[in-house]
């Protein structure tokens, strides 16, 4: 009798302690960013635009934090000075699916003023030449007109280059056609 | 006696460095080491969360080595080991994001990783507290340092830089191959022939039935000798 009920009962009480634990543990760890200008945000927002007094737009009705995202799929976060910078905090698949995560700027006249890398999951020394300047220099002033075949793709990173044209677009798309809305809901 | 016990401890810290590395010598977490260590970063990084769930779930074993029971044994080694690994990745996703996310699935494999299950069930289960977390620290630091090497050969040959600095004279044209699973496979071979080399290890030479260690057991009769075709 001993030898049946003690083994399973010696495993429930550990997966009790450890789950327990575990519990604790993700509480004291845990912390939420959702609609939160992180000093790594910040710092995107500094390196393209320069200093400014940077938020993310966030849904007002919403009864918690919620960016606004006008249902852009990838993007994660519309950021603006409330005068005429916006920037925009997408996701977008590479070689690696979600390996980039950018921050594009897009100046006044709906076009890309300059990209920071957030996190780059692409392969290393192959995926992340897309962060050379020789590539990021040719996608400054890519607007929504722009083909994006006329970016020549990089050798042996060509589905990199394709996320990057791809998260260009959708930003550019995103800003010219709810401009009014980025620049007024703040 | 003093002295002894020490030296004792000190062969299971050291053991697990060069003699009985997990990776280069009893090839135990392979999948790991083949899949994060095209930066030397990465592999540090897997490396010391390894070792930190090697301690951790030595000792804890070590502690609970009498009140598990035998039948459950390997089910609750797992879940400590599991409860650690979810510690690390809570602590390293809060404080170490990029290195969260350059891990990837492999952060949570580590609850499979042969290398800590192994010296669970073979160290830690029969052994005190000490040493135990001794050979843990050992066997972790171990893993570390050949994933460190091997991501060091792989980032400099493969990225033209080593921990994120530029090399100058390869970083223009890096050999793209060695950061690809090829290279990786071809790296970890050069190196395991180099420790071999070092070490001075060499295959086991064949032996006849006469010759053989267990001929006493056995009787030295063939029939019997699973090796030579008889027997089971």
């Amino acid at each position: 009798m001993k030898n049946s009920i003690m083994p399973p009962l010696a495993l429930t009480v550990i997966c009790i302690v450890v789950s327990g634990l575990l519990a604790i543990a993700y509480n004291k760890t845990y912390v939420d960013t959702t609609g939160v200008m992180t000093d790594e945000l910040k710092a995107g927002c500094e390196d393209i635009f320069g200093e400014g007094d940077y938020e993310i737009l966030l849904d007002s009705d919403a009864e918690e934090k919620t960016p606004v995202t006008f249902d852009t799929d990838g993007v994660v976060s519309v950021i603006t000075d409330g005068k005429d910078k916006c920037l925009v905090e997408l996701v977008e698949d590479g070689y690696s699916k979600g390996g980039l995560h950018l921050l594009i700027g897009i100046n006044s006249e709906g076009a890309v003023e300059g990209i920071y890398f957030l996190e780059i999951g692409e392969t290393p020394g192959v995926g992340t030449k897309v962060q050379e300047a020789s590539f990021l220099d040719k996608l400054i002033g890519f607007d929504a007109e722009t083909d994006e075949n006329s970016v020549d793709n990089i050798t042996s990173a060509t589905y990199s280059s394709k996320g990057m044209k791809a998260a260009c677009k959708k930003a550019v798309t995103l800003y010219s056609q709810n401009k009014e809305a980025i620049f007024s809901d703040r | 006696m003093t002295d002894k016990k020490t030296k004792s401890n000190w062969y299971q810290f050291t053991k697990g460095l060069i003699k009985e590395n997990p990776t280069l010598v009893t090839l135990l977490g392979m999948c790991p080491t083949l899949a994060v260590t095209t930066m030397a970063v990465n592999g540090i990084g897997m490396g010391l969360a390894t070792t930190f769930v090697l301690v951790c779930s030595n000792i804890v074993i070590s502690l609970l080595k009498n009140v598990i029971p035998k039948a459950v044994r390997l089910p609750s080694f797992i879940v400590i080991i599991a409860g650690f690994v979810t510690l690390i990745g809570f602590i390293l996703q809060r404080y170490v994001p990029s290195l969260y996310s350059a891990l990837g699935v492999f952060l949570t494999l580590i609850t499979v990783n042969c290398i800590i299950l192994g010296r669970a069930e073979a160290f830690a289960s029969k052994n005190k507290v000490l040493p135990s977390a001794l050979d843990g620290l050992g066997m972790g630091l171990g893993f570390t340092l050949s994933l460190f090497t091997m991501g060091s050969v792989r980032e400099i040959l493969g990225a033209g830089s080593w921990l994120g600095m530029k090399i100058p004279g390869i970083s223009s044209e890096p050999m793209l191959i060695f950061i690809m699973p090829a290279g990786g496979f071809f790296v970890l071979g050069c190196i395991i022939a180099l420790v071999n080399k070092l070490a001075n290890r060499r295959p086991p030479k064949e032996i006849s039935c006469e010759g053989c260690p267990s001929a006493s057991i056995c009787g030295g009769s063939c029939d019997t000798c699973e090796k030579e075709g008889g027997g089971k």
